[in-house]
C-alpha cells in the first residue's frame, strides 16, 4: 500500500513541474465548461424546465460532470498503456514489484487528483461565480455523492486499463482510444444527462458501467433520487467495479502470458 | 586556384533566450523575448579551394555544427560573409544545396519504412538528376560503398554502419561539388569505420568532391584531411597540415616500452624520456619522419622487451596541451 | 514550377504507399475516429430530440452545421495536423536542419511527405451528414450558392491548415508548441455549435482571431439564409475569404519565424 502511495506521490509532483501546460489545462477546461452551460442557456430559452430539471441544475451538472467527473483522461489511460506496450516496455514493468495495472492505477490517481486540485477547483470557483453553483440536495446526498466519486473514478481507470491492454491483441491503441471516446461520449452522461435520452437508450445506458462515471453521481448530487434508491445505485456501482476488477486481472494474466510468449 | 569556399571574419552570435516560466511567460517572452547573446563563432577567417579535404576539428560546443549551418545555408552569419561556390548559402539557399551535398552523422535523411532505394529515387527527383547520370552514379556507388545486398531492404531494418554508408552513398548521388560529413564517424564500429574513412579519401583523391569533415576522431582526419582547421570556443586555434599540429601545440605521440625486468635508466636516441617506472619507460617522440622500427633499432639496454605501445593525443589532449602551454606563458 | 509539383505530388505517393502497408489498421482507425466522433454527435441530436433546438438550430441544420465542419477541417488536416504537430520534436531533433540543407521548402516538404490518409473517417461522416441534411433543408440552390459551398468548404481546409501552419512556426522560434495546439483545439470544439450561442466576446474571437467561425458557422448560416451577427450581408464574402487571409497570414508568419531560426539539436 505504501508503494502506492508514492506513486501516487510522484506522478502528482511530476505534474506540479509543468506549470504551463497546467495554464493550459484551466484555460481548455474553461472554453469547454464555457460551450457547456451555452448549450444549456441556449436549449432552455424556451423551456422553464424540461423533464423537471432546471436551467441551474443544468449547470451545476456541466460544471461538476465537466470537472471532477469528466470522462476526458480515460482515453489518456488507453493512449499510455498502448504506447507501454507497442515500445516493449511492458518488458521491463514485468520485473517491478508491482503489477502493471496496479502501477497504472497509482500513476493514474496521482494526476487525477492533481487535476481536481489545479484544474477541476479553479474553474468550478470561477464559473460557479460568474453562474452560480448548487449545492448537494442535502448533507445525505452530499455524503453518498463522496461514495459515488470513489465508484465513477475506479470505473473509469478501471475501463481505460482495460480497453488499453486489448492492444495486446487487436489493433494499435490509437484506435481503441478513439472507440472508446465515442462509447464515453455518449454512455457516460458526461454532455447529456441520460434523462434526456430516449426510453430505450437511456434503459441500456443506466445499466451500463459507464453511467456511473457522470451520470449517477450527479443524479445523486442534485437530488433526483431518494437516499434509499441512490444507495442502491451506489452499491450497484461497487459491484460493476468488482467485475471491472476481476476482468482487468484477467486479461492482465492472459497478457502476461502473451508477453513470455513474444519475449516482451 | 580561386577558392570555392571562403569565410571572411566570420562570427555567429545566438540570442539565447532566457525561457520564461508559465504559458504567460511563453506567450510574454514571444511577443518581447528575453535573451542573451551567445557567441558560437568568433571572426573566423578561411578559405578552401576546390578539391581540398579540410577537417574541421573542435572539442562539443567549439561551434563547429554551427560554421557547418553557415555554409550549407541552414543559418546566416551575424557578422562577417560566408561564400559557397561565389554564393552566399543562405540567401541562395535553394541554388547552394542543389550543388552541395551534406551528411549528418546522427540524423538519417533517408526515407525510414521504405526499402532504401526509394530513398534514392527521392534523391533523384529532388535534385533533378538526370537518368543516365544518376544511372552511373547509383551503379558505382552501390559497388563502392557495398550496398547492393541491402538495396531493396527497408531503412529501418539497417544497421547504423549500412545506414551511414547508404546516407554518404546518396548525398553524391547529385554529382555534388563539395561534401559536408558532420560526425560521419561517430558511434560506428571499427570496420565501418575504416570502410566510410577509405571511400571519402578516394572520392576525393579520384572524384575531386572537396570535403569538409567535423569529427572529434582525429583519426578520420589523419585518413581523409591533409588539411585541419582547429577551433575551440568559437575562435580558430589551427589551420594547416595534421603533422604541423602537433610541432605546433607541442602534444607529441607517447611511446610506452614496457621490459622483461627492470631496465635501468634507459636511453633512446632522438626522444625524450617522459618517466615510467618498474618495468615501464615512456618516452615522448619528436616528428622526425622515423619509423618506430629504426627508432627501436637504437634501443640501449639488454633487458628484454616485452610490448611496445605507441600513445597517440587525442584531440582533446593537445588542446589541453595547448593551454597548459598558454597558461605558463 | 512542373518538376516542384511532380516532385510533391511524387512525395504525398510515398507517404500512401508507405501508410497502405498496413490496409486494416488503416480501415480500423478510419472506423474509430469516425465513431469517436459520431459519439460527440449523438450528444448533440439527443439534446435536439428534446429541445428541438440549440440557439434556433434543428437538427438537420445542426447536422449540416457538423459535416461542413468535419468535412472542412478533414481536408485541412490530413495535409498538416500529423507532421506539423510534431514540429516542437522536429526542430528539436535537428530534423528541421537536415530539410533546410535540400534544394526545397521545407515547409512544402512536410506537408507533402506527411499527406495522412487517416482521415477517411472524418470525410465520410462530414459527407454523409451533409448529404442527409441537405435535401431536408430549404436552402436556395443557385450558381451562387454552390459556389459559396465548394468555396467555403475550400476556405475551411485553409483555415485548418493555416492554423496549424502558424502554430507549428511557434517551435521555430520559441522550441515548442505543443501547449498552444491544445488551445486550438479548444476552441476548434466551440466552432461545431453555432456561434451566435455564445458570450460577445467568444464570437467576436471566433470571427477574427481564432477565425474558426468561418469554418462552418458563418458559411452554413448563409446557405441556411440565417443572419450572422457582427457580419450582416457581408459574410459570404468573408467566409470565402477566411480561408485564402489566412494563407496569406500564415505565409507571413512563416517567413517571419523561419528568419528567426536559430538552428536546433546542437
Amino acid at each position: 500500500m505504501s508503494a502506492f502511495l508514492a506513486l501516487i506521490r510522484a506522478a502528482f509532483q511530476r505534474e506540479l513541474e509543468h506549470r504551463s501546460r497546467s495554464i493550459a489545462r484551466i484555460f481548455g477546461t474553461l472554453v469547454d465548461i464555457l460551450a457547456r452551460i451555452s448549450i444549456w442557456q441556449a436549449v432552455f430559452a424556451g423551456h422553464g424546465s424540461m423533464n423537471g430539471i432546471t436551467l441551474s441544475q443544468m449547470i451545476t451538472y456541466a460544471l461538476i460532470g465537466g470537472t471532477i467527473l469528466s470522462s476526458w483522461d480515460a482515453t489518456m489511460i488507453v493512449r499510455e498503456v498502448g504506447g507501454t506496450i507497442r515500445t516493449g516496455a511492458i518488458g521491463s514493468t514485468l520485473l517491478r514489484p508491482v503489477a502493471y495495472p496496479v502501477m497504472l492505477l497509482a500513476e493514474q490517481l496521482g494526476s487525477r487528483f492533481f487535476d481536481w486540485l489545479m484544474t477541476s477547483l479553479p474553474v468550478i470557483l470561477i464559473m460557479g461565480l460568474i453562474y452560480g453553483v448548487q449545492p448537494p440536495a442535502s448533507l445525505g446526498h452530499g455524503l453518498l455523492f463522496l461514495g459515488f466519486l470513489v465508484v465513477s473514478l475506479a470505473v473509469l481507470m478501471l475501463s481505460g486499463i482495460l480497453i488499453g491492454l486489448f492492444s495486446f491483441w487487436v489493433f494499435d491503441a490509437h484506435s481503441l482510444e478513439w472507440f472508446m471516446r465515442g462509447i464515453l461520449a455518449v454512455l457516460s452522461g458526461g454532455l447529456v444527462p441520460i434523462w434526456f435520452f430516449p426510453k430505450g437508450l437511456a434503459e441500456v445506458a443506466h445499466v451500463l458501467p459507464f453511467s456511473w462515471i457522470t451520470y449517477h453521481p450527479m443524479a445523486v448530487y442534485l437530488g433526483e433520487r431518494d437516499l434509499a434508491a441512490s444507495s442502491l445505485t451506489l452499491l450497484a456501482g461497487g459491484a460493476w467495479v468488482l467485475v471491472l476488477a476481476g476482468a482487468v486481472s484477467f486479461v492482465w494474466s492472459r497478457a502476461c502470458g502473451q508477453v513470455v510468449v513474444q519475449g516482451g | 586556384m580561386a577558392p570555392i569556399i571562403s569565410a571572411a571574419s566570420v562570427s555567429k552570435t545566438f540570442q539565447q533566450r532566457v525561457p520564461q516560466p508559465g504559458l504567460a511567460g511563453a506567450v510574454r517572452s514571444f511577443v518581447s523575448p528575453v535573451t542573451k547573446p551567445v557567441r558560437a563563432v568568433e571572426d573566423i577567417s578561411f578559405e578552401i579551394a576546390a578539391g581540398e579535404a579540410v577537417g574541421y576539428l573542435g572539442p562539443n560546443g567549439a561551434g563547429k555544427s554551427t560554421m557547418i549551418k553557415m555554409l550549407t545555408g541552414i543559418l546566416a552569419p551575424s557578422a562577417g560573409t560566408v561564400t559557397v561556390l561565389g554564393r552566399h548559402p543562405q540567401a541562395e539557399r535553394v541554388a547552394n544545396a542543389r550543388d552541395i551535398g551534406v551528411v549528418f552523422g546522427q540524423r538519417t535523411q533517408l526515407w525510414w519504412e521504405l526499402p532504401l532505394f526509394e530513398s534514392f529515387e527521392l534523391h533523384r527527383r529532388m535534385y533533378r538528376v538526370p537518368e543516365p547520370v544518376f544511372e552511373r552514379n547509383r551503379a558505382d556507388l552501390t559497388e563502392m560503398m557495398g550496398l547492393a545486398s541491402f538495396l531493396e531492404r527497408p531503412v529501418r531494418h539497417l544497421s547504423l554502419g549500412q545506414r551511414m554508408r547508404a546516407e554518404i552513398a546518396m548525398a553524391l548521388m547529385h554529382d555534388p561539388k563539395i561534401l559536408f560529413l558532420d560526425e560521419p564517424t561517430i558511434g560506428l564500429d571499427v570496420v565501418a569505420k575504416d570502410v566510410v574513412r577509405k571511400f571519402l579519401s578516394r572520392m576525393n583523391r579520384e572524384r575531386g568532391t572537396t570535403i569538409i569533415l567535423t569529427t572529434h576522431d582525429l583519426q578520420d582526419i589523419e585518413e581523409i584531411c591533409p588539411r585541419l582547421i582547429m577551433v575551440d570556443e568559437g575562435r580558430l586555434l589551427f589551420d594547416g597540415a595534421i603533422g604541423a599540429l602537433r610541432t605546433r601545440f607541442g602534444a607529441r605521440r607517447k611511446l610506452v616500452l614496457e621490459f622483461a625486468g627492470e631496465p635501468g635508466t634507459v636511453y633512446l636516441p632522438g626522444t625524450e624520456p617522459a618517466g615510467g617506472e618498474g618495468h615501464v619507460r615512456e618516452f615522448l617522440l619528436s616528428d622526425d619522419g622515423r619509423s618506430l622500427v629504426q627508432l627501436l633499432a637504437d634501443l640501449q639496454t639488454d633487458t628484454d622487451l616485452r610490448d611496445v605501445r605507441l600513445h597517440e593525443p587525442g584531440i582533446e589532449e593537445i588542446i589541453r596541451t595547448h593551454y597548459q602551454a598558454k597558461a605558463a606563458a | 514550377m512542373r518538376e516542384t509539383l511532380s516532385l510533391l505530388f511524387y512525395l504525398m505517393r510515398l507517404r500512401v504507399r508507405t501508410r497502405l502497408e498496413f490496409r486494416a489498421s488503416l480501415v480500423i482507425a478510419w472506423a474509430a475516429q469516425a465513431f469517436g466522433y459520431a459519439g460527440v454527435f449523438t450528444s448533440i441530436w439527443l439534446i435536439l430530440t428534446r429541445f428541438e433546438n440549440i440557439g434556433g438550430w434543428t437538427w438537420p441544420q445542426m447536422a449540416l452545421l457538423l459535416g461542413f465542419h468535419t468535412l472542412g477541417y478533414a481536408l485541412g488536416a490530413c495535409f498538416t495536423l500529423v507532421q506539423l504537430r510534431r514540429m516542437e520534436e522536429i526542430v528539436l531533433g535537428g530534423e528541421f536542419d537536415t530539410l533546410l540543407v535540400r534544394p526545397l521548402n521545407p515547409w512544402a516538404y512536410l506537408v507533402f511527405s506527411g499527406f495522412n490518409i487517416e482521415y477517411g473517417g472524418h470525410i465520410l461522416l462530414g459527407a454523409g451528414l451533409i448529404l442527409w441534411a441537405l435535401p431536408q433543408l430549404a436552402v436556395h440552390w443557385t450558381v451562387g450558392t454552390s459556389l459559396l459551398m465548394v468555396g467555403s468548404l475550400l476556405s475551411a481546409a485553409l483555415i485548418t491548415a493555416s492554423l496549424i501552419t502558424i502554430i507549428s512556426a511557434c517551435a521555430m522560434v520559441l522550441g515548442r508548441a505543443r501547449y498552444l495546439f491544445g488551445i486550438y483545439f479548444d476552441f476548434w470544439e466551440l466552432s461545431r455549435y453555432p456561434a451566435s450561442i455564445f458570450a460577445g466576446p467568444f464570437q467576436i474571437a471566433l470571427l477574427s482571431i481564432m477565425p474558426l467561425g468561418y469554418m462552418a458557422y458563418v458559411p452554413v448560416s448563409v446557405l441556411l439564409g440565417r443572419t450572422v451577427p457582427y457580419l450582416g450581408s457581408a459574410a459570404g464574402l468573408a467566409a470565402l475569404a477566411a480561408g485564402p487571409l489566412s494563407v496569406a497570414a500564415a505565409f507571413f508568419f512563416w517567413r517571419f519565424c523561419l528568419r528567426r531560426y536559430q538552428g536546433g539539436g546542437g
